[in-house]
This record gives structure tokens, C-alpha cells and sequence, in this order.
């Protein structure tokens, strides 16, 4: 059987990669309790006694080795920890009920009872915040020990900005809003116009042209009236009569489009035929129209959370 | 106040003394030495060290190039003699004028305010 010092220095020498490292922390700690057993043998103490004295004081090997090493036992330290912790909730907390209520849903339209969809979209939820959870520790772990330190240190130009004073922040906000809304509307002309799916006549969009006077073109209303109260918001922040607005439009293109999924009838019945999934993309309907009602239910709670957090008295 | 809680004491003195353990080292390691040897004297000059500072801080002194290092294996036992560098003793003259000069203006201070 080996000695308590034997399985100290091995125990902690066991994780160094390199083998010239290895072998001298290993000396060195040798060295180390050698000379600390005989002067504590010096001073009246038995051989057993002496060795488990010192390597008591040693303490734990793996926290010694890593002094010795100079390494951090931490698996995000405080460079990420902010950023790590502020991701991991948001991923979690979007994730998690979008998957639930997805799966529940699913269980619902194959027909199962109330068990098995608040017990499946439970699961379901909880799987997925599992793994958004690991994987999103995963990446941090890694960024920790890659990324090298950066040169450039903290200045006062990367400070966020104050609550209710506008400027950067929400000037970036409406850029975002108007592009997103723009590539919104072109997509909307492009499925019909420039369709990647071509029959024997020509293209076949990819949503029911039918619905064009006068669903589609009421999408395209709302549209601009959202861009319009994009500008309006960047202009005067969240003030109550901005939220409304917000809610109204958002409650409207909900409107529009849940009936028409509910009824499947936004994709074009000619297209469903040419590739051959008549009938099977009814489910996905139904998803499509969960997914857009949480959406806008987020949307509203949104606008009129931010109304109420917007400082009084004050005018950005 | 608690002024007298014996660890919030230990604790302040143990950081008042902490860069003064380096300084100690490089200047007895102008003389080769390993690492329980210096333990020992410089627990006798008076400078309370706890070994678990002390090995570290040989083996970042070394890292940093301010002590140089060689195995002796003529004894029984293996042991790594450290010795102060060039750039070491440079650093010891730096930091004992920086502790002097802290010294006297401590003096003045406590002077003044007396």
C-alpha cells in the first residue's frame, strides 16, 4: 500500500497536463513534506503522526495545486458572470414556455386528454430549459478559458444608457423596428411575385392568393401604421397612448392572421397540392397561431409594462 | 466598535505585510536557498509567513523572473535552491526605497496629527 504522502503529491499532480510540470510540482511537493515531516519530527512528533500533520496543513491537493499553478478553479469567473447570468435567464425563461405551450398543443390536436397536455407541455418545458441551461454553461465555460483577457480595458463610452433619457438606444430600436417591418412587407410581395416554387404555369406563391383583397392588404396597412408608431415611439417613449397603440396594432395583426391560420387558409391550396402535403400541414397551423398569440400577448404586456416603468415628469 | 476582533486585526496586518514576505525573500535569496530553509529564517527575522504562501509565491517569483531556480540532488533528497535574479535585486532596491519612503511619510503624518 502506498504512502500518505505517496497518494497526496498523486493526487495532487494527477491533472497536469504536461508531463515535465507534472514531475516537477511533484518534486517539489516532495521536497515540500519531506522537509516538513522532519521538522516536525524534530520537534518530538512520530513518523505517522508527523506525516499527517504536515499534509493536514497542506490541505486540500487540488486547491494547492492550483495555487501553486496559479489557476482559477472557477468555471465562469467575473468577466462573464453578468452576461453569463442575464443569457442564461432570458434563454431559459423565452424557451421554455414557448416549448410548452407548443407540445401542449400538440398533444391537444393528437387528441389527448388534459393530462397528457399539461403533463407533456410541462415536460416538454422543463427538458428544454435543461438543456438551454447546460448548453448555455457549456459555451460560457469555454469562452472563460479561450478568449484571451482583452487589451482594451473598460471605459466610460460603454455605460448603458439611463432609464427614461431616450437617445442611442432607442434610436436603434426604431432602425431595428422599420427594417424589420420593410423585410416584413417585401416578403409578403415576394411570396407572391417571386415565388421559389414553379409549376406548370409559373410560379405558385407560397400564401393563398385569394386572401390578397382584402387580408393581405390590410397586412400591408398594418404594416406601415406600425412603422409609423415606430417613429412616434422613438419620438416620445413609452407613454400610455403609445402602449395603446401598440396593443391596438398588435391585437390587429393577430386578428388577421389567427382566423386565416385556424381555418387554414394562408397557404396556397395549389402549392400544398404540387408538393404533395394536402392535409398535413393543419398542426402546423395551429402551432403557427399558438405561437403568434403568445407573441402579441407579450407584445401588449410589453408596451404597457414599459409605460408604467417610464419615469414621470419627464420628457426624453 | 469592534475595533478589538482579533481577525478583523489579523487581517489588516496580514495585508500590511504581504508585499513586505517578497521583499524579505529577494533580499535573503541573494544567497541560494530552498523552500523550508527560508521558511525558517524568515519566521527567526520576524516575519510571520505561512508556508502555504510562502511555496506559492518562490514558484510566481520564479514565473516572473525575479528568482532563478536549480535542483540540488547531491543530498539524499532532491530540493530546489532558488536565488535572487538581476532583475530581483532590482526590484528588492525598488521596493525598500518605496518602504522607506512610506515610512517617513507615515511619520510625518502620525506627527502631524498627534
Amino acid at each position: 500500500m502506498s504512502t500518505l504522502t505517496e497518494r497526496y503529491v498523486h493526487a495532487a499532480t494527477r491533472f497536469v497536463q504536461s508531463t515535465d510540470e507534472r514531475e516537477e510540482l511533484r518534486l517539489e511537493l516532495q521536497e515540500r513534506i519531506d522537509d516538513t515531516v522532519s521538522a516536525l519530527r524534530a520537534e518530538g512528533h512520530d513518523a505517522e503522526e508527523a506525516e499527517r500533520q504536515a499534509l493536514t496543513d497542506l490541505g486540500d491537493p487540488l486547491l494547492l495545486s492550483d495555487q501553486y499553478r496559479q489557476r482559477n478553479s472557477h468555471l465562469i469567473g467575473p468577466r462573464y458572470f453578468y452576461t453569463y447570468v442575464r443569457v442564461l435567464l432570458i434563454a431559459v425563461c423565452t424557451s421554455a414556455p414557448i416549448v410548452a405551450v407548443i407540445s401542449a398543443l400538440l398533444e391537444w390536436s393528437d387528441g389527448g386528454d388534459a393530462g397528457d397536455v399539461i403533463g407533456g407541455g410541462i415536460s416538454a418545458g422543463l427538458s428544454i430549459a435543461l438543456h438551454v441551461a447546460f448548453w448555455t454553461t457549456l459555451v460560457f465555460a469555454v469562452l472563460e478559458r479561450v478568449v484571451p483577457q482583452p487589451p482594451g480595458a473598460w471605459n466610460p463610452d460603454m455605460l448603458p444608457e439611463a432609464p427614461g433619457t431616450g437617445g442611442g438606444s432607442r434610436r436603434s430600436d426604431m432602425i431595428a423596428s422599420l427594417v424589420a417591418l420593410a423585410i416584413g412587407a417585401v416578403a409578403l410581395v415576394w411570396q407572391h411575385l417571386g415565388s421559389p416554387v414553379s409549376g406548370a404555369d409559373g410560379r405558385i406563391p407560397i400564401l393563398n392568393p385569394d386572401l390578397w383583397v382584402p387580408w393581405f392588404v390590410l397586412l400591408l396597412v398594418v404594416l406601415v401604421v406600425e412603422a409609423v408608431h415606430a417613429v412616434w415611439l422613438f419620438r416620445r417613449g413609452w407613454t400610455w397612448a403609445v402602449a395603446t397603440v401598440n396593443a391596438v396594432i398588435a391585437v390587429a395583426f393577430a386578428a388577421i392572421v389567427v382566423p386565416l391560420l385556424l381555418t387554414h387558409r394562408v397557404l396556397n391550396p395549389e402549392l400544398l397540392e404540387h408538393l404533395g402535403w394536402t392535409g398535413q400541414t393543419e398542426r402546423g397551423d395551429v402551432v403557427a397561431a399558438a405561437v403568434i398569440l403568445l407573441i402579441t400577448a407579450w407584445e401588449v404586456a410589453a408596451g404597457f409594462v414599459r409605460a408604467a416603468r417610464r419615469p414621470r415628469g419627464r420628457r426624453a | 466598535m469592534n475595533t478589538d476582533d482579533p481577525d478583523i486585526t489579523a487581517g489588516h496586518l496580514q495585508e500590511l505585510r504581504r508585499g513586505t514576505v517578497v521583499l524579505a525573500a529577494l533580499v535573503v535569496l541573494r544567497e541560494p536557498g530552498y523552500g523550508y530553509a527560508l521558511l525558517e529564517s524568515l519566521t527567526d527575522q520576524g516575519f510571520a509567513v505561512d508556508a502555504n504562501t510562502l511555496y506559492p509565491l518562490l514558484r510566481r517569483l520564479e514565473k516572473q523572473g525575479l528568482l532563478t531556480s536549480e535542483w540540488n540532488t547531491e543530498e539524499a533528497r532532491p530540493r530546489k535552491f532558488y536565488r535572487t535574479s538581476e532583475e530581483g535585486t532590482r526590484l528588492a532596491h525598488d521596493l525598500m526605497t518605496d518602504w522607506r519612503r512610506l515610512d517617513q511619510h507615515l511619520r510625518a503624518l502620525t506627527e502631524e496629527t498627534s
